[in-house]
C-alpha cells in the first residue's frame, strides 16, 4: 500500500498530522523563503584570477593583427563564411560585454540560400563594415560619425547625434540603430577600447569557431573591389559606401544565392513628420511660384492669396520637421554637416526659403494692406515701402523664394535618392516631389481664384488653372501608377507587392483622393460657374482632398520602400 | 600591440569644459557626455578584459548554464553576490571561454514580467488568483489525497523534467513516490533521450554514454545521424573544428542542415530508412572482412548471428530503401573501416523515432563489430538533450529506481530503504508507467490527478489537442514553473511559483557524464521558490515522516545521491561537496577518487568490459520497420520537426523572454518547403499556407528552400502550433514519441498581411 490511499497510516493520528500541518511546515516555509533570499557564498568556490591579462588573450591571439594600420591602412572585419554556422553567439557576447540596452544589437547573422549542384545555405555574419566613404558619416547633418584616421573605424559620437535618424536610411547595411528612448541611434564601434589595448572585439572573442577576425586592409583595395562590385551575394552594391568587411571561404558561393529574407516584405516606419513637412514644404514652393506668375499677369488677388496660404502651409511644414528628432532641442546642429549631408542642405536653404517666401507674401498682399496699416506707420516706412515697390522689390523677392524654394526641394530629393533604395532613386523622387509642387501650387491657387471670384466679383483664368490641374494630376496620377506594376527590379516589384498587398488601403485612397481632388471636383467647380459659392467651396475641397492624397502618396513613398540591406534571417 | 587610438575614450573627451567656449564647443561638436559615458568600457579584473563600466563586477563566480546538455560553464559577474552580467567561463573543459546565445543570455529571462511569483489557484471566476504558499500547499496535500483516497494510489502521477537540478529531481523522486505513494511518474526525458537510455541499458547493460568532449578533438572518421550539432549544440560544433586530424564527417540527415553543409560527406537519406542504412554498412564491414574479429570475440555477444541477419541488407537495398547512390554507401563503409579512430554521434533524429532504439543499437553495432570503443575519438554516443537529462536519467526515482536501480527488485529497493531511512513498504514495488501511457491513463480514467514540474506537456507532448483535451479531464492539475503563463500553466488549477537557474543551487550532469555546479546568484521574484524547496514543502505538509528530514539542503541531498550510487556504474562517492566539483572543473561519473584528483576527460570502456554480467556487450537488431503514416494522396507530404535555431529552446518558455532572443530566430511559425513543391503548390515565398494532418492544421509562413527534400516539411518545434500535427506513436522499447514522420497537406491561404 501506498501513501496516497492511506496517508493517515502513515502519518499518525489525524491530530498530530494537523498539528504537523499547522506549525512546523508554517515555520519551514518561512525558513526557506528566507533562504531564498540569500545568495550562494562564492567564497567557498574557486576564484578568478582579479589581475594579470584577459583569460580568453590566448584564444584571440592571432585574430587581431600584430600591429596597427599604416598609412593609407585601415582595422576591417574578416569573415570566414566556413566557420560560421549561424549560432549567433556574436550577436548576444556584443551586446553583454558592451553593456547595450534591452533588445539592442549590433550585430546580425542573415542566411543565404541556393544551390550549386547541392543545396546551400550559408550562414552570414555582419556589423558595422567601416566603410570607406560611409553612408552615414556623409548623410550626418550633425556631424555625429567620425572615421578614426588611424584605425578607420567609424564612430558615432552619442552627445552630438539629436537622433534624425536619416544615418539609418543612409547607411546601406541597416547599421545605426535608433533608440526612440535615448532620442539617438547607436552603432558598432569596433569596440576601439579593447583593440587599442590588444583586446579582440566581442565578437572576436566569442566566436566557437574562430570566424571573425580583425584584420589590416588596404584603403585603395578596398576601394578597388568596391568599384569591382565584389562584397557578397544577395548585398547592397558595394560602390555605394565601399564597405571594408572581407567574406571569404574555400566554399565557392555562387552569385544566385539569395538571401533568407529577400522576398520578405514588411512596411517601413512612415516618418508622419516628414510626410507633412515634404508636402506642405513642397506645396508652398509651388504655391508660391504659381502666385508670383498669376501676380505677373495681373491676378493681384487670387495671387496674393495662394501666395499667403503657401507660404503659411511652408512655414507649418518647417515647424513640423523637428518633431521628426529624438533630442528637438538640438535642432541647431542640423545645418552643421553642409560640407556633405543634403539634410544640412535641406534645412540651410529652407531657412533660405522661408524669409523670401514671407516676403514676397506680404508685398503681394501689399495693396490690401497698406490701407489698413498705413495709418498708423510712420511716413519714413511708408515711403520706404513705396520705394520698394518702385524698385521692383516684389518681383525680385518672388524671383528668389522660387529659386531657393526650388533649390530646397532639390535637396530634399537628393536626401532621399542618396540612399540608394531603388524605390527613391531619381525621378521616383524627383518626380514626385516635384510633382506636388506643381499639382498642389496649381490647385491652391485655383482655390484662391475661385474664392476671390466669389467673395470680390475679381475674375481670373478659372479654365486655365482648372485644365492645369486636371493634366497636372492625371500625369503624377499616372505616373504613380506605373510603380504599382514593377516587374524588372526586384525591390521595386517588393514595394509593389506593398502597396498591392499590405498598403492597399492606403494606395487606393491615395488614388481616390488624387482622382477625385484633381480631376472630378475640378470639373465640377467648371460645372458649377463662375463666380458661384458653390464653385468656391468645391474648388477649396478640390485642394484639401489633393492635399490628402499627397499626404498618402508621400507615406506611401516611406512606407513602401524596401531598404537596402544585409542578408537577414527568415522572417515570419 | 599598440595602436594610435588612446584606451576607451580620447583624451581631449575627458578633458573639463572650458568655461563658454567649452560650452559653445559642445553645442557644436559633443564629443562626451552622459550617453557617451553610458557605453564606456573598463577593465573587468577577474580575467574578463574590458567589461562595460555601468557593469563593473566586484567579483565573479563559475556555474555551468541551464539549458542543453553540454554543460557549459559561465562566469557570473557579481556586484553584491549579485548577478550583474556573464561571460563564458575560459578554463573550464567544456566550452573553453565560448557559450552559444542561450548562455550569453541566461540572465536575461530571469527578469521577465510573467514569472510566477505567488502560488495561483483557479478561483470561483474560472481564472488563476493569487493565494498564500500556506493555502496552496493545503489545496496540494487535500486534493491529492482525496483523489488517492477515491481511486486507488495509481490514479496521482507526476511528470518530471530534464532542467531541474539533481538534488531536485532526486527529492521530487522521494518526496513523490515514496512520501505520497505516487506510483506513476515519468520526466520529460521519455521524449528526448528514452531511446538512447534504453539502447545503452540493452546493448552494454547500464545507460552509459561512453564518451568525453575531447574525442571531438581526436576522432579521425565522425558519423553524426540526426544531429544538427551546428545549431542544437554549438559549443560541441566548437570542438569538431577544433579537431587537428582533417577529419572525415559524414552527415546523416534527411536536410541539409548546417552540420551537413560543413560535413565532408551527407548522405541526404529517405527519412526512416535508417537503420536498413547502417545494417548494409555492418553487411559491407562483414563482406570485407573489415571486423575487429579480436574485440568482438573478447567484448561482445551475438556478433555472428547479427552478421548472419545483416547478410540480406545488401548496399543495393540500402541504396533503394534510402535514395544514396550505392558506391557512396561503400565509400562510408571504407571510411569506417579504414579510420583508426571513429565515433558514432546521434541526437533527436535516432532518439525521436518510432524504431529509435534499434537504430542507436545499429550504431552500437557498428562501433562494436570495428572495435571503436573505449578508446580516445571513438564510441557509439548519445548526445544529451537537456541540462540535466543525464541526471533525471539517474537519480530522478521516475521509471526506474535510483541509480539505475528496478523497483521490482526486493534487493534493489531494501537497498534504498536503508540508504535514505525509508520505510522499506513505502517504496512501490512495480514499476512506472512511462510518459503515453500516463496521458493515455488519463483517457481511461486511472489518472485523475496530475503535477507537472518544470515541462510544458501542453505544448511539447505529441498530439497536442489530444494531450490538452486530456489534462482539461484531470480532476486536479497541479503546475510548478517559473512562469505562469506556460501553455501546460494555463490548464492547471494550482500553479506553484519557482525559482529558476540563477536562483538556486545544485548539480546538472552533462552529456559526457560530467557533475558541474550552479550557484544562487539572484534571489527569486516574489515568493517563488528553489524547486528543492517547494519538494521539503509538500513532504512536510503531506507528513510524509523523518525521513525527509536527511534533505536538508541541495547538498545534504548531494551526499544521499553519493550513497545511492555507491557500487553502481555512476558510483560519485569520491566527488566531495559542491567545493571540490567547482575546483576540479566537474567531474565525470564514475568518480571514486577525490574529484580534483582525477583526469578531467574520461571515458568508459577502457578495459573493453561492459556493464552485463558477464562483462560483454550486445549486438541487437530488429528488422525495420516501415513508418506508420506515409504520405499519400490526402496527405502527400512527410512532416519533419527539430530544432530551430540555437537561440531557441524547446517551448520557448524561457528563450521567448529574451528580446535579444527573440531578435535571432523568426518570431511566428513557419514551414520549410522545397521550392519545387512550392511552385506546384502555387505557394510563393512568404506566403502563408495551412499545413494540415489528421489530427489538426495551422497556418505558417512559407519558406523556400531547397535544403528539404521535395516531398518533405520542415516546422521547427519551438513554435506552439507545431505539435497539433504530429502523430501519436512510439518506440516500443523505448516509448519515446516520434515526432518526426507524419502525413500532412499544404494549401496556400492566400498572400495576407504579415508584419
Amino acid at each position: 500500500m501506498t501513501a496516497i490511499s492511506n496517508n493517515q497510516q502513515q502519518t499518525g493520528p489525524e491530530s498530530r498530522a494537523a498539528q504537523h500541518a499547522e506549525q512546523q511546515p508554517g515555520d519551514l516555509l518561512r525558513s526557506l523563503l528566507e533562504e531564498s533570499r540569500q545568495l550562494t557564498a562564492v567564497e567557498r568556490f574557486a576564484k578568478a584570477h582579479d589581475e594579470g591579462e584577459p583569460e580568453l588573450a590566448s584564444h584571440y591571439r592571432d585574430l587581431i593583427p600584430l600591429s596597427a594600420p599604416g598609412e593609407g591602412e585601415q582595422y576591417a572585419f574578416e569573415v570566414d563564411l566556413d566557420a560560421c554556422s549561424g549560432c549567433k553567439a556574436c550577436v548576444s557576447a556584443c551586446h553583454h560585454m558592451n553593456g547595450l540596452d534591452p533588445g539592442e544589437t549590433w550585430r546580425a547573422v542573415g542566411q543565404l540560400y541556393g544551390a550549386n549542384g547541392l543545396p546551400i545555405i550559408q550562414h552570414v555574419t555582419t556589423a558595422c563594415h567601416h566603410c570607406v566613404d560611409p553612408g552615414c558619416l556623409n548623410g550626418c547633418p550633425t556631424n555625429a560619425y567620425e572615421k578614426d584616421r588611424e584605425t578607420g573605424i567609424v564612430r558615432h559620437l552619442d552627445d552630438q547625434c539629436f537622433g534624425c535618424q536619416y544615418c539609418t536610411m543612409a547607411c546601406p547595411y541597416e547599421v545605426p540603430q535608433y533608440s526612440p528612448s535615448k532620442g539617438i541611434v547607436r552603432k558598432c564601434d569596433m569596440c576601439h577600447s579593447r583593440l587599442s589595448e590588444g583586446e579582440a572585439p566581442a565578437c572576436v572573442q566569442a566566436c566557437p569557431n574562430e570566424a571573425i577576425k580583425i584584420s589590416v586592409v588596404s584603403v585603395a583595395d578596398a576601394k578597388a573591389k568596391a568599384a569591382a562590385g565584389e562584397f557578397l551575394p544577395s548585398s547592397p552594391p558595394p560602390e555605394l559606401t565601399k564597405p571594408t568587411t572581407i567574406y571569404r571561404g574555400e566554399r565557392p558561393l555562387p552569385a544566385s544565392l539569395r538571401a533568407a529574407d529577400a522576398d520578405h516584405i514588411a512596411p517601413q516606419h512612415a516618418h508622419l513628420p516628414l510626410v507633412f513637412m515634404l508636402v506642405l514644404t513642397q506645396a508652398s514652393v509651388g504655391a508660391v511660384a504659381t502666385g508670383a506668375v498669376a501676380r505677373w499677369a495681373g491676378y493681384e488677388a487670387s495671387a496674393a492669396g495662394a501666395m499667403i496660404a503657401g507660404t503659411l502651409a511652408g512655414l507649418f511644414g518647417l515647424a513640423l520637421a523637428p518633431l521628426h528628432l529624438g533630442r528637438p532641442h538640438l535642432a541647431f546642429r542640423s545645418v552643421l554637416g553642409w560640407r556633405h549631408s543634403w539634410l544640412s542642405r535641406e534645412a540651410i536653404v529652407f531657412g533660405l526659403y522661408a524669409p523670401l517666401a514671407i516676403g514676397a507674401a506680404a508685398l503681394a498682399a501689399m495693396p490690401w494692406l497698406r490701407p489698413i496699416a498705413d495709418p498708423y506707420l510712420p511716413a519714413a516706412v511708408g515711403g520706404l515701402l513705396d520705394s520698394a515697390i518702385a524698385f521692383r522689390a516684389p518681383i525680385a523677392t518672388e524671383l528668389l523664394a522660387v529659386l531657393s524654394g526650388a533649390a530646397a526641394v532639390f535637396c530634399s530629393a537628393k536626401i532621399y535618392q542618396f540612399t540608394g533604395r531603388a524605390f527613391w532613386l531619381g525621378w521616383r523622387t524627383g518626380a514626385k516631389f516635384a510633382g506636388t509642387a506643381v499639382v498642389l501650387g496649381l490647385s491652391l491657387m485655383l482655390a484662391a481664384a475661385a474664392a476671390a471670384e466669389y467673395a470680390a466679383g475679381i475674375t481670373s483664368p478659372l479654365s486655365l488653372l482648372i485644365g492645369a490641374v486636371t493634366v497636372a494630376t492625371i500625369v503624377k496620377l499616372v505616373y504613380e501608377a506605373t510603380t504599382l506594376n514593377a516587374r524588372t527590379n526586384h525591390s521595386l516589384a517588393l514595394s509593389s507587392r506593398l502597396m498591392t498587398g499590405q498598403l492597399q488601403g492606403p494606395t487606393v485612397a491615395r488614388f481616390v483622393a488624387g482622382g477625385l481632388g484633381g480631376v472630378l471636383l475640378p470639373v465640377a467647380v467648371a460645372a458649377c460657374g463662375v463666380g458661384s459659392l458653390a464653385a468656391a467651396v468645391l474648388a477649396v475641397a478640390s485642394f484639401g482632398l489633393l492635399l490628402v492624397g499627397e499626404l498618402l502618396e508621400r507615406y506611401l513613398y516611406f512606407a513602401a520602400v524596401v531598404p537596402l540591406r544585409m542578408p537577414g534571417g527568415v522572417k515570419s | 600591440m599598440s595602436t594610435a587610438t588612446p584606451p576607451n575614450t580620447p583624451p581631449r573627451e575627458s578633458q573639463p569644459k572650458r568655461g563658454v567656449v567649452g560650452a559653445v564647443r559642445d553645442l557644436i561638436h559633443q564629443t562626451s557626455g552622459p550617453l557617451t559615458r553610458e557605453l564606456i568600457r573598463t577593465p573587468g579584473k577577474f580575467g574578463l578584459g574590458q567589461v562595460p563600466a555601468k557593469l563593473e563586477p566586484d567579483s565573479a563566480t563559475d556555474m555551468v548554464c541551464g539549458y542543453c546538455s553540454t554543460g557549459c560553464s559561465l562566469r557570473i559577474h557579481l556586484r553584491d553576490g549579485e548577478a550583474v552580467n556573464l561571460s563564458p567561463a575560459t578554463k573550464y573543459p567544456v566550452n573553453l571561454g565560448m557559450a552559444c546565445p542561450k548562455g550569453w543570455e541566461a540572465l536575461s529571462v530571469l527578469d521577465a514580467p510573467d514569472r510566477a511569483t505567488t502560488p495561483l489557484a483557479r478561483g470561483a471566476s474560472g481564472g488563476l488568483e493569487p493565494v498564500s504558499w500556506d493555502a496552496a500547499l493545503r489545496e496540494f496535500c487535500d486534493r491529492f489525497k482525496e483523489i488517492g483516497d477515491e481511486h486507488g494510489p495509481e490514479s496521482v502521477a507526476f511528470l518530471s523534467t530534464g532542467q531541474l537540478m539533481t538534488e531536485e529531481m532526486a527529492l521530487l523522486g522521494a518526496v513523490g513516490k515514496f512520501g505520497m505513494g505516487v506510483v506513476h511518474a515519468d520526466g520529460n526525458t521519455r521524449q528526448c533521450m528514452a531511446t538512447a537510455v534504453t539502447a545503452y541499458k540493452q546493448s552494454f547493460g547500464f545507460d552509459a554514454p561512453p564518451y568525453t568532449y575531447q574525442d571531438f578533438e581526436e576522432s579521425d572518421v565522425m558519423v553524426l545521424v540526426g544531429s544538427n550539432l551546428c545549431v542544437a549544440h554549438p559549443i560541441m560544433w566548437e570542438r569538431v573544428l577544433r579537431n587537428p586530424h582533417s577529419p572525415e564527417i559524414i552527415v546523416v540527415d534527411p536536410r541539409r542542415t548546417e552540420t551537413a553543409m560543413a560535413a565532408t560527406t551527407h548522405l541526404s537519406i529517405a527519412p526512416k530508412s535508417d537503420l536498413t542504412l547502417f545494417y548494409a554498412l555492418a553487411h559491407i564491414l562483414c563482406r570485407e572482412g573489415w571486423v575487429k574479429r579480436d574485440f568482438i570475440d573478447a567484448h561482445s555477444n551475438g556478433f555472428d548471428d547479427f552478421a548472419a541477419f545483416v547478410a540480406d541488407y545488401t548496399p543495393e537495398r540500402a541504396a533503394e530503401a534510402s535514395g544514396i547512390p550505392v558506391e557512396t554507401i561503400e565509400r562510408v563503409a571504407a571510411a569506417i573501416a579504414h579510420g583508426k579512430r571513429v565515433s558514432f554521434w546521434w541526437t533527436m533524429g535516432v532518439n525521436q523515432n518510432y524504431e529509435g532504439v534499434r537504430i542507436a543499437q545499429s550504431l552500437i553495432n557498428l562501433a562494436l563489430m570495428t572495435g571503436n570503443l573505449g578508446r580516445p575519438g571513438t564510441g557509439a554516443n548519445s548526445i544529451t538533450g537537456q541540462c540535466n537529462a543525464m541526471g533525471s536519467r539517474l537519480f530522478s526515482n521516475t521509471t526506474s529506481l535510483f541509480a539505475g536501480r528496478d523497483f521490482e527488485s526486493d534487493h534493489d529497493r531494501a537497498q534504498v530503504s536503508s540508504l535514505l531511512g525509508v520505510p522499506i513498504d513505502a517504496i512501490p514495488t512495480q514499476r512506472s508507467w512511462p510518459y503515453h501511457q500516463i496521458i493515455e491513463g488519463i483517457r481511461s480514467g486511472k489518472i485523475r490527478g496530475l503535477w507537472v514540474i518544470c515541462t510544458n506537456t501542453s505544448h511539447s507532448w505529441i498530439h497536442q489537442g489530444d494531450a490538452r483535451e486530456l489534462l482539461d479531464k484531470l480532476d486536479f492539475l497541479v503546475v510548478q514553473d517559473m512562469y505562469h503563463t506556460t501553455e501546460t500553466a494555463q490548464q492547471a488549477d494550482l500553479v506553484l511559483p519557482a525559482a529558476g537557474w540563477g536562483e538556486k543551487e545544485g548539480t546538472f550532469i552533462n552529456s559526457e557524464r560530467r557533475l558541474g555546479v550552479a550557484k544562487r546568484v539572484r534571489k527569486p521574484p516574489g515568493e517563488a521558490l528553489p524547486d528543492f524547496s517547494i519538494f521539503r514543502l509538500v513532504g512536510e505538509y503531506w507528513g510524509v515522516g523523518d525521513w525527509i528530514n536527511r534533505w536538508s539542503s541541495p547538498e545534504a541531498a548531494l551526499g544521499l545521491i553519493k550513497q545511492l550510487s555507491d557500487g553502481t556504474p555512476c558510483d560519485i562517492t569520491g566527488i566531495g561537496d559542491y567545493a571540490p566539483i567547482d575546483h576540479a572543473g566537474g567531474v565525470q561519473w564514475p568518480c571514486v577518487e577525490p574529484a580534483e584528483q582525477v583526469e578531467q576527460q574520461r571515458r568508459l570502456f577502457e578495459d573493453g568490459r561492459f556493464y552485463h554480467e558477464d562483462g560483454r556487450a550486445k549486438f541487437l537488431w530488429d528488422p525495420p520497420g516501415a513508418m506508420p503514416e506515409p504520405p499519400c494522396d490526402d496527405y502527400p507530404y512527410l512532416l519533419l520537426t527539430g530544432r530551430g535555431a540555437a537561440s531557441q529552446w524547446h517551448t520557448q518558455t524561457r528563450t521567448g523572454k529574451s528580446p535579444v532572443l527573440r531578435k535571432l530566430y523568426p518570431a511566428g511559425v513557419y514551414v520549410e518547403l522545397h521550392p519545387d513543391d512550392a511552385s506546384k503548390l502555387g505557394v510563393g515565398a512568404y506566403d502563408l499556407v495551412r499545413v494540415a494532418s489528421r489530427r489538426g492544421e495551422l497556418e505558417a509562413t512559407a519558406f523556400l528552400t531547397p535544403t528539404v527534400q521535395r516531398g518533405q516539411v520542415f516546422i521547427p518545434m519551438h513554435y506552439e502550433s507545431v505539435n497539433r500535427l504530429t502523430l501519436a506513436h512510439f518506440d516500443p522499447h523505448s516509448h519515446q514519441p516520434s515526432y518526426k514522420d507524419c502525413a500532412v497537406s499544404l494549401t496556400p491561404v492566400g498572400r495576407k498581411a504579415k508584419r
